[in-house]
């Protein structure tokens, strides 16, 4: 990071105002792709958010792995995670949602999120929203069983698109 | 990566001391920390190592083991080192009744019964999820089958259904339903486990079952059913017993059925032959 970069990095901290900060650190970063893990990294371009039934939704980022968490949103503590076997000609594309509740909401379902592939291919999560108003604000990354390098180009919750496409990978 | 902004100057001492620090002296504390957190963050998603069939069959060669793997619940020490206290149980038990003195807590199914409910399923498949693992307390290897033959007698056919080929359900993700296969059973199987044969035809028949849906959506909610933070309890699901489980007003485990000497089994676990 730039000498500038970190002051002004250190600047927006120091005073108080909310931060996602971009790192750059590309040796650490590499190394988690390695791992294969797809949690992804933060602070990437994100979509402009949308409203879904009283929910303020922002995808965030998208990642691709082979073993993913599959707790619910918000995230609960369930143990259990999925995992690409390694005869399987398949992987996870994780995409991460930001979350904040608006005065609007009222307590009401909301469905599964749906991937979309630039062909038009959907593919479901077993992963639920949950309890969506237990606090304010929270992030949620949602994973999908894809066949290798299936490109992620739209999530739609509940009826409601986002593209995917401008989001960083 | 994001930064807690209070933890961060909690770190470096609080703001009275940020305010003696010059703007490189900050921007290099700022750099340290993230680096910290980056660090202790990949740590903790490092990839685990996952044992394989060599390894599994290895382990199972140590015979100074406390149990066999496929032992039930009611026959091995607990996490604690201890067996289960057990409690006399009524002389007409009822399903409720294994539920409070030889289920408990029960955790798993209830969730799964629970999340089922909330999904929107039919009654039968609620029922499948609240039972479906309930023989693991009694016996773990193909605890499907098992599974199904001790309900067998009491409740609708397409919840034994549900429950004999959730197992080999477990072994095959399915996009559609978003279920996926668990790192759980790389620990348990290896990570180069297949199914055997007689999974993979087992496979292929309900597969191709116009009741696929129902074992397969019992797989759904056991996946996600592992939250140690969600307690249920068994009252919801006493009117759904009611209505689909045929209670024997002998008590289970006296009613002469196929399945009565698995119920005895759990009611007298000690019994030596």
């Amino acid at each position: 990071m730039t000498r500038a970069g970190r002051l002004l990095v250190a600047a927006t901290v120091a005073g108080g105002l909310a931060l996602t900060a971009v790192v750059a650190y590309p040796d650490a970063l590499a190394r988690a792709r390695e791992h294969g893990d797809a949690a992804p990294a933060r602070g990437q371009a994100q979509a402009t958010p949308q409203v879904v039934k009283g929910l303020a939704v922002t995808p965030t980022a998208v990642a691709r792995g082979r073993i993913v968490s599959l707790r619910d949103c918000p995230p609960g503590a369930n143990t259990q995670r999925g995992v690409i076997r390694p005869i399987e000609d398949s992987e996870f594309v994780t995409v991460s949602v930001s979350i904040k509740v608006l005065p609007a909401f009222v307590p009401v379902a909301i469905a599964k999120p749906v991937l979309v592939d630039a062909a038009g291919n959907t593919f479901n999560t077993g992963q639920a929203f949950a309890d969506v108003a237990a606090e304010p604000s929270y992030a949620c990354d949602f994973s999908f069983r894809v066949p290798a390098g299936t490109e992620a180009a739209r999530l739609v919750i509940d009826g409601v698109t986002f593209d995917l496409t401008n989001i960083k990978r | 990566m994001e930064i807690d902004r209070r933890a961060f100057i909690a770190s470096l001492g609080g703001p009275t001391a940020i305010a003696l620090m010059t703007p490189d002296q900050k921007a290099d504390a700022l750099e340290h920390y993230m680096e910290e957190q980056l660090n202790a963050a990949l740590q903790s998603q490092a990839q685990p190592r996952f044992p394989t069939m060599a390894d599994i069959e290895a382990q199972n060669l140590d015979l100074a083991r406390r149990a066999r793997r496929g032992a039930g619940g009611l026959f091995v020490p607990g996490s604690n080192g201890q067996l289960k206290r057990l409690e006399k149980m009524p002389d007409k038990p009822t399903l409720l009744d294994f539920f409070k003195y030889r289920f408990d807590p029960a955790n798993h199914v209830l969730q799964s019964a629970n999340r089922a409910v909330q999904n929107g399923m039919k009654e039968e498949i609620v029922l499948a999820c609240l039972l479906h693992d309930v023989v693991l307390n009694m016996i773990h290897p193909d605890h499907g089958w098992w599974g199904a033959q001790l309900v067998e007698p009491y409740v609708p056919e397409i919840t034994t259904f549900a429950i004999r080929y959730h197992q080999t359900l477990r072994f095959y993700p399915d996009s559609a339903f978003g279920y996926e296969y668990p790192e759980m059973y790389f620990r348990m199987f290896g990570e180069d486990y297949t199914p055997e044969p007689y999974l993979q035809r087992t496979y292929e028949y309900v597969r191709n079952h116009k009741w696929y849906e129902h074992p397969r959506l019992v797989t759904v909610n056991d996946l996600y059913s592992f939250d140690a933070n969600v307690k249920v309890s068994i009252d919801p699901f006493v009117d759904i017993i009611g209505r689909h489980f045929k209670q024997p007003k002998e008590g289970l485990g006296w009613d002469n059925t196929a399945s009565s000497h698995m119920w005895r089994t759990m009611i007298w676990p000690d019994r030596p032959l």
